[in-house]
């Protein structure tokens, strides 16, 4: 009996640390995965500020200090000087001409709404996406006019836009503050590229067309002195580049490529001659300009964009003497 | 028996729970420790932007303002107010100094690969420790024709210093950043040290000084009107003062310290006193002020470390604080 009764409370004792252990670890549990969602806010938060104190330390920085800031920046980035002064690279050739060849027109081409023009012009107007807009502010959007899924993106800078699959289902709120932000930020001032500086921003929305990779594809066509010189297309897996590989016009894969993606050859698309015509036209009288053109579900070629400077021209090329032989194709 | 058995089921059924959730507690720790470790590079990457912050803003800060702006800093640093109208304390006639008295000797002295020649003229090369070379961003330097122990340093301001024990065990890319981000920086704007400014950085490599610890000491030497008046001595391991003191020119401890923080009395007197004296006073001889640093190396040798017109950019915690004033009494300006 006295056997009997000490397992019993042998048990109750057991009983009682494990349910004490398990409330303790549900507890931390619960705190630690509280702390790790704060720590990644705070993390963001911080690189929105980091963004931010550039942007206002650009916008109040004298003309005549560009130049020096570039170069700063450009060791921070790739280790290695930016001669500006004898530019021989891709890299100090695209800036030179940043800083030296700012024309209106490279403003024009850059407004992605008044590019429409020249490639209505050049073109035609079936090389253009149908285009809803552009608005000068959030609320002015017109909701009803838009289809779904559809894409909201301003017209005076990259890596802005917002997806919307169901008009009823959006946060107003914070669609209205995402889009204010675009439209109160000059994109000139987050990397000395002024030829966003007097582009007024709009915010204008395009169909959704799926995701790019997938349902569509991209290429970035490099253009010097209206030829091409070599185009590149990524791989995506769930919308994100996993590779990226630069050709040669008649596909021949390049012996260089960005530091940030591996090399994955893909076929070459039947639409190539028309793409590398479609480019060279559109690339016009520049010494140097990158059109994006895309092939879409139904093989039809929709413009993209015209970037003049490129990863504003602080791409690390691999291998890095790359960046010289490639400057050597362009004359300026 | 049954029930017993029943009882032995149960038991062991706990147990394995228990220990399942001591197991689990564990894993915990471990991921409590990395927040614990996250938490401190956020804390770390938050102060580098302050840094940041502030270099940005005193490049765009219009000149006009920079006395404004150092009695803010000499008020929130020491608590005191700073006059630069009618200076007297020794900090007051420091950063009087530093914004009236425009002499480009002083940026050709304060950058150190300049002062070099300076002090081979003045004192002779035998002063100088080894430079390896100078170049003008981390990619250029030619590790291999380095030894294996060596410091790398900047030119153009100070506290940018790396000390590398072994080449081989160093962390490359952690060092190209860091001496990047020396390259790209204009100390001048770190405080307002105007003397700073038109410094073209290098970083430079140098002899390794040896361990810090008995043999190899700090001492700096403030000279007035080219007459040492008392000396700092500093023990400094891995860039942090461990113990410090300041001593008059019989070696006796001053009845003033400068930060009063871990004061240790009773540092030897260097065997080289009087010739590190010598030197320090040759240096300092056409200058109201300055702090000429120089380090003992092994038992015989003296070597020339920098000049400083600006030491602790004028923000000096004089402890008792009446010295401040004291000390400024020996500074005609």
């Amino acid at each position: 009996m006295v056997r009997k009764k000490t397992l019993e409370k042998y048990i109750t004792d057991l009983e009682k640390t494990n349910k004490e252990l398990f409330e303790c670890n549900q507890k931390h549990k619960n705190e630690i995965k509280d702390i790790q969602f704060r720590c990644n806010r705070l993390l963001e938060k911080y690189n929105e500020l980091i963004g931010e104190i550039n942007i206002r330390y650009y916008h109040l920085l004298p003309r005549e200090k560009y130049e020096e800031e570039a170069r700063k920046r450009f060791l921070l980035k790739a280790g290695t000087n930016l001669d500006l002064n004898d530019p021989r690279t891709l890299n100090e050739k695209i800036q030179w001409l940043k800083f030296n060849r700012d024309t209106p027109m490279k403003a024009k081409l850059t407004d992605k709404i008044a590019v429409r023009d020249w490639v209505r012009e050049k073109l035609g107007e079936e090389y253009l996406k149908k285009i809803y807009g552009p608005w000068d502010t959030f609320d002015e959007i017109d909701m009803e006019s838009l289809p779904e899924p559809f894409i909201l993106k301003p017209n005076h800078g990259s890596a802005m836009t917002m997806i919307v699959k169901d008009k009823n289902e959006m946060d107003m709120d914070a669609a209205r503050q995402k889009v204010n932000k675009w439209l109160t930020t000059n994109y000139a001032y987050r990397g000395l590229e002024m030829q966003y500086e007097h582009i007024k921003p709009k915010v204008f929305a395009e169909e959704y067309y799926g995701d790019k990779g997938k349902d569509f594809f991209e290429y970035k066509i490099y253009c010097f002195n209206g030829k091409v010189g070599f185009l590149s297309t990524a791989i995506r897996e769930n919308n994100i580049a996993t590779s990226a590989t630069l050709y040669y016009p008649d596909w021949e894969v390049a012996p260089f490529k960005t530091k940030k993606y591996p090399i994955e050859p893909v076929k070459k698309p039947a639409a190539l001659p028309e793409l590398i015509r479609t480019a060279e036209i559109l690339s016009g009288n520049f010494k140097f300009v990158r059109v994006d053109i895309y092939i879409m579900k139904d093989n039809s070629i929709k413009f993209g964009e015209m970037t003049f400077t490129p990863t504003n021209g602080e791409e690390l090329w691999d291998p890095l003497e790359y960046d010289k032989i490639i400057g050597d194709m362009l004359t300026i | 028996m049954i029930r017993k058995k029943i009882l032995q089921k149960r038991i062991k059924k706990l147990e394995e729970s228990k220990k399942e959730l001591l197991l689990f507690n564990k894993e915990l720790k471990v991921e409590l420790k990395d927040i614990h470790f996250r938490c401190n590079d956020l804390m770390k990457k938050y102060n580098a932007l302050i840094g940041e912050i502030n270099l940005k803003y005193y490049e765009l800060l219009p000149e006009q303002k920079y006395e404004e702006e150092a009695k803010k800093r000499f008020l929130m640093k020491t608590g005191g107010i700073l006059d630069l109208k009618e200076p007297k304390s020794l900090n007051e006639k420091i950063q009087w100094m530093k914004f009236n008295e425009n002499d480009p000797k002083k940026t050709m002295l304060s950058n150190k690969l300049a002062v070099r020649e300076w002090v081979a003229k003045n004192i002779g090369e035998d002063y100088l420790n080894e430079l390896y070379g100078d170049w003008s961003n981390f990619d250029e330097i030619d590790i291999d024709k380095l030894p294996k122990r060596f410091v790398l340093k900047a030119n153009h301001g100070s506290e940018m210093a790396i000390v590398v024990d072994d080449k081989n065990k160093m962390d490359i890319e952690s060092i190209r950043r860091k001496v990047n981000k020396w390259m790209v920086t204009n100390y001048a704007y770190k405080g307002l040290e105007m003397h700073y400014k038109d410094i073209i950085p290098r970083v430079m490599a140098e002899e390794h000084m040896g361990a810090s610890g008995k043999d190899f000491l700090d001492y700096k030497f403030w000279c007035f009107h080219g007459r040492v008046e008392f000396i700092k001595t500093l023990n400094i391991v891995n860039g942090e003062v461990i113990e410090e003191c300041c001593y008059d020119r019989e070696w006796r401890k001053t009845p003033f310290q400068a930060y009063g923080r871990k004061i240790k009395p009773d540092f030897d007197k260097p065997a080289l006193l009087k010739e590190m004296m010598e030197v320090s006073e040759k240096l300092s001889k056409e200058f109201k002020f300055v702090r000429v640093d120089l380090y003992q190396q092994g038992k015989d040798k003296i070597k020339f470390g920098e000049m400083t017109f600006t030491p602790g950019n004028g923000e000096h915690k004089w402890v008792p604080d009446k010295y401040d004033k004291i000390l400024g009494d020996i500074l005609i300006l």
